[in-house]
């Protein structure tokens, strides 16, 4: 599904040259779920940025699909990241003027979609991950877990092929985290690719396999045991 | 406790330097304009303190007829015989005066002077106290005395000590000088008014004008600026004053001029004189001076409060901190109050250095003599700066403080759907405004093009003007320059007469189709001028022919004969209701004698003529005949071929040195005679788009201050948006949409606002633009609003949109 090959990204400041990532290579396949881990500052989100297409690397390629996103323009990319990318955040970035239903047909709003269809697809994810009794509510209303619900339903509602979480669960308690764990790994098994940022080693392993970053390089690979069956 | 807000407020602009830049010019910009507007309308309305006992002089105005077809609703005179009978008939009146302006040729041993003299009754020394460097106020009594001001005396005899000498009028009547008094104060009426400043020099007894011009006093004649003064005993009740001049008026003016001409009398304190004019023409020019100072200084405020807004929104933090540390809200509102105070006395400093600037240019450039007079605007600049800091303050006060101590703290920003109402509203109105602004000022703009336009009728370039033709001995010499003009190659036309376009006159007379049809008479405009003035002024004949020499009857050499030979407009062909122009060539009609006894006098229609607007700009196309006539031509008019070498001008000075040596020639082009009017037009019409150039300019900078607003509230939502694959385009049009409510609505009240004030403008003129120009002026001004102010906020939104958006998410 994406590929990143010798993918370094340094951040240049006046008098500091940060290196963010350096030399990273990447493939992941459709269907997978894969976690990335380590320390603050070892240039997670840095990736997941690149991977989402927000950001763009200084050296190397990214080829997401077929496409070399680095000969893409803005406009381009912004059709490639609707069409195929869902995000989810560790602070949920829900709208708090809107409500549930509006924050979550936001991600519809950009797509071409009638609106009668709108109301369909967005009713059908708030089951999804039930949220339904709260369609009409403010995000500052709800809780945690239900705000993150809010989030993953947006997420995927435009039928988004990869989802990146950057980590989902950073914010919840562990009773609420595992209920979003549960949610992410069911899309994933209705096929759903998922990339996932997280601090904590339980929820990593939810994913077949985490990809371990230390100062922007990758230092291993582990792929997990109750997921060979897949791997084979 | 109080010095410390005043620290942190200074604190807090030194912070925020550019934020209190704009601040502080802004409200600087709109104090400036605002006390300037009051300023200069104070100083317009409060002439003439100079003379004692002002409050006790008052110059009686008449009230129009509706009738009366002259185009002005009062006027600041009255009829000349009005004026005894009211010093008789109201007891409470010490003293009279009326004046009557002439222009003479004066001279002195020396030298021959062209000068306008004032004619009055001898009480006017006694009404304003003058100030004498010679004489006393008994100067007029004497019939043949005169009153030269400083300023005249020095012009004519190189110095003041001149008592006892000798002016010849005319070079045929006597008067000696008997006073000589200090040069009239600048702000006084007999100097200044808004747009016609003219000077007197000279003050001659009215008595003496009876010897020198024939003049008596009647009831039919009167002209502005010829003023009727009274000076009280007592204070009395306006009121009351206005009644028993009104009974008076009633009891001896003739019914027929009260009915069609002057209804009734009005007295006006002196200090009002000078404003007058505005009065008359019906054009509350002053008042509307102030209110554009107002609305300028409401945009100034809104726009204060909406930068202010968007500035403490950076400080949310701040505020939870006081609070945690026990300050009370109404200790906060205090401090961000005092900050507000402290920016508008700032502002209200550099006002006041700025009108220290303004005040003098404005008076060099329009020969005034306005003051800064700090002690009698004190209590205005305290009121003002207190109430400007107040209600600019107020929200953003209100709406910092009132958040709860824990977002506070946590940086979190206000929001809330009340306050982006408010602030809505306050785009709202500054659009209102701006619009308003703008359309006028495109609606001025187009209405003189077409005034410009519309005097392209006649050849305005290529008639030259004479003025003062009406002296003696220059109207026995007509016939010998009239024949030594049209001898010179490059001179095709000459003409003698009451009146040229563009110069306002407003001499009529009552017609009626047939023979003494009392009910049915109607006001025709009438001009005495002779057989050049067609051709002079390329005026064309649609039926019949113009006057001609070869034909005796079409030119009136008795006066005492009943009949006249006339040319009417085509306007007067069809309210005397002849069906055609040809079918009207050699009919009649009729007027009424003016005096018992006489007959009927009877006009021969031998030609019509295209309706033109001679009267100028700001009158409406009415009736009007031509009459060939000596009487008083006090104009004298060259049609020069097309194409004729400037020296036709000096060849033309020559021939009337060679005929008239005594007498200086008056010239003027008749481009000069319609550029003087033009330009009060032009001026009014900068003087707008000065006043909706910078209302624009502080609403657009107020706009930009809302957009960084709007932009820092929204940043984390436009991230979103961008995340969920917004692109550039739906998000800057997202943030203008945002505006586009209160905008629509801004135009919905501007337009019929602009529409309604417009048309009073417009129905200033006779030749106005047309509905279908006036509302889509408006609406272009409605865009223009929008498009700048749309510009303004795309920037800011195009940045934000640009932004990357992992900056925006983790914006918190």
């Amino acid at each position: 599904m994406l590929k990143l090959h010798n993918l370094s990204k340094i951040y240049q400041t006046d008098e500091v040259e940060t290196v963010a990532l350096n030399n990273v290579n990447i493939e992941i396949e459709r269907g997978e779920f894969v976690s990335i881990m380590g320390p603050s500052g070892c240039g997670k989100s840095t990736l997941l940025n690149i991977i989402g297409m927000l950001d763009s690397p200084s050296e190397g390629h990214y080829y997401f699909a077929d496409h070399d996103v680095a000969r893409l323009k803005e406009k381009q990319l912004s059709d490639i990241r609707k069409q195929n990318i869902g995000f989810i955040f560790q602070n949920f970035n829900l709208i708090d003027e809107l409500s549930v239903q509006d924050n979550i047909e936001l991600a519809l709003l950009y797509h071409d979609i009638k609106a009668s269809e709108r109301k369909e697809r967005v009713a059908a994810v708030m089951d999804k991950v039930g949220i339904a009794h709260r369609a009409k509510h403010m995000p500052s209303q709800l809780s945690g877990g239900q705000q993150q619900r809010v989030a993953v339903a947006r997420a995927v509602v435009g039928d988004q092929a990869l989802i990146l979480a950057d980590e989902p669960t950073g914010n919840l308690d562990s009773a609420h985290g595992q209920e979003v764990m549960e949610m992410l790994q069911s899309l994933n098994e209705e096929g759903t690719t998922i990339i996932m940022v997280t601090h904590s080693p339980s929820h990593a392993d939810y994913a077949h396999r985490t990809i371990n970053l230390f100062d922007g390089q990758v230092v291993t690979e582990n792929v997990h045991v109750a997921d060979l069956a897949y791997a084979n | 406790m109080f010095q410390n807000y005043i620290k942190i407020a200074l604190r807090a602009l030194i912070a925020n330097k550019l934020y209190a830049l704009i601040n502080v010019l802004g409200l600087a910009i709109g104090l400036t304009i605002f006390l300037f507007g009051g300023m200069l309308a104070n100083y317009e309305k409060d002439h003439d303190t100079v003379w004692q006992d002002n409050d006790l002089i008052y110059y009686v105005g008449s009230t129009m007829s509706p009738n009366a077809t002259i185009g002005i609703k009062q006027m600041d005179t009255t009829y000349s015989a009005l004026g005894p009978l009211i010093k008789e008939g109201v007891p409470e009146v010490e003293y009279m005066a009326r004046t009557i302006r002439r222009e003479y040729l004066v001279s002195t041993d020396d030298n021959n002077f062209n000068e306008p003299v004032r004619f009055a009754d001898a009480d006017l020394l006694r009404i304003f106290s003058f100030d004498y460097i010679e004489g006393d106020a008994t100067a007029l009594d004497d019939p043949e005395g005169a009153v030269l001001t400083r300023e005249q005396a020095i012009k004519m005899f190189g110095r003041t000590d001149v008592r006892g000498e000798v002016l010849e009028l005319n070079h045929e009547h006597q008067f000696r000088v008997q006073a000589v008094i200090e040069n009239l104060p600048l702000d006084s009426h007999f100097r200044s008014n808004m747009i016609l400043g003219e000077d007197f020099g000279i003050y001659m007894p009215l008595k003496a004008l009876e010897q020198v011009a024939g003049w008596e006093a009647n009831y039919y004649n009167t002209s502005g600026g010829n003023y009727v003064y009274l000076k009280l005993r007592a204070p009395m009740p306006l009121a009351e004053l206005n009644n028993k001049l009104n009974t008076v008026h009633l009891a001896n003016t003739p019914q027929e001029q009260i009915d069609n001409f002057m209804a009734g009398l009005y007295a006006k304190n002196i200090k009002q004189a000078n404003a007058g004019i505005w009065d008359m023409i019906g054009m509350p020019v002053i008042e509307s001076i102030q209110i554009l100072g107002l609305l300028v200084l409401i945009i100034a405020i809104v726009n204060y409060t909406n930068l202010a807004t968007a500035q403490s929104l950076g400080r949310t933090r701040e505020v939870g901190i006081r609070k945690a540390l026990g300050a009370s809200r109404g200790q906060l509102m205090s401090q961000f109050l005092t900050e507000s105070l402290t920016i508008t006395a700032i502002s209200m400093i550099i006002a006041l250095a700025l009108i220290e600037v303004i005040v003098p240019m404005f008076n060099d450039a329009m020969g005034k003599v306005m003051t800064v007079d700090y002690i009698s605007l004190l209590p205005t600049l305290l009121l003002s700066t207190i109430l400007v800091g107040l209600v600019s303050g107020a929200y953003p006060s209100y709406l910092i403080t009132k958040t709860n101590t824990i977002y506070a703290l946590k940086g979190t920003s206000v929001k809330g759907s009340k306050g982006s109402f408010i602030r809505s509203m306050m785009i709202g109105v500054q659009f209102m405004l701006s619009i308003f602004m703008l359309g006028m000022v495109l609606i001025m703009y187009f209405q003189n093009d077409k005034v410009k336009d519309s005097s392209l009728i006649f050849p305005k370039d290529e008639v030259l003007v004479l003025r003062e033709m009406n002296k003696q001995a220059i109207v026995d010499r007509q016939e010998i320059l009239r024949n030594e003009l049209l001898n010179h190659p490059h001179i095709s036309a000459v003409s003698f007469a009451t009146q040229v376009p563009f110069e306002q006159s407003n001499s009529s007379t009552s017609i009626s189709r047939n023979e003494g049809e009392e009910q049915a008479k109607f006001q025709t405009n009438r001009m005495f001028t002779d057989d050049g003035f067609i051709p002079t002024f390329d005026i064309q004949v649609l039926a019949g022919e113009n006057f001609s020499r070869d034909n005796s009857s079409h030119y009136q050499s008795d006066l005492e004969a009943r009949s006249a030979s006339v040319l009417i407009n085509e306007l007067l062909r069809e309210q005397l209701g002849f069906a055609s122009n040809e079918e009207a060539i050699g009919q009649s009609y009729y007027a009424m004698p003016n005096e018992e006894g006489l007959e009927t006098f009877r006009y021969d229609i031998i030609g019509v003529i295209e309706t033109q607007n001679i009267l100028g700009l700001h009158n409406q196309v009415r009736p009007f005949m031509l009459q060939w006539r000596e009487f008083d031509h006090y104009f004298g008019s060259i049609r020069i071929a097309q194409g004729a070498p400037a020296s036709v001008v000096s060849d033309i000075e020559t021939i009337w040195q060679r005929v008239n040596p005594d007498y200086p020639i008056e010239h003027q082009f008749l481009s000069d005679i319609f550029d003087g009017i033009y330009n009060v037009f032009r001026t009014m019409n900068g003087v707008l788009a000065g006043f909706a150039g910078v209302a624009l300019t502080l609403a657009l900078i107020g706009l930009f201050g809302l957009a960084a607003y709007m932009a820092r509230t929204r940043t984390k939502e436009i991230g979103i948006r961008k995340v969920l694959g917004a692109n550039e385009a739906q998000l800057v049009k997202m943030m203008l949409w945002q505006f586009s409510k209160p905008v629509m609505w801004a135009i919905l009240i501007a337009i019929p606002l602009a529409y309604l004030a417009s048309g009073a403008y417009l129905n200033f003129f006779a030749d106005r633009i047309e509905f279908s120009l006036q509302v889509p002026l408006i609406i272009i001004g409605g865009v223009t609003a929008v498009a700048l102010s749309w510009s303004v906020i795309a920037l800011h939104a195009l940045k934000v949109a640009r932004s990357n958006p992992v900056r925006a998410l983790h914006y918190e």
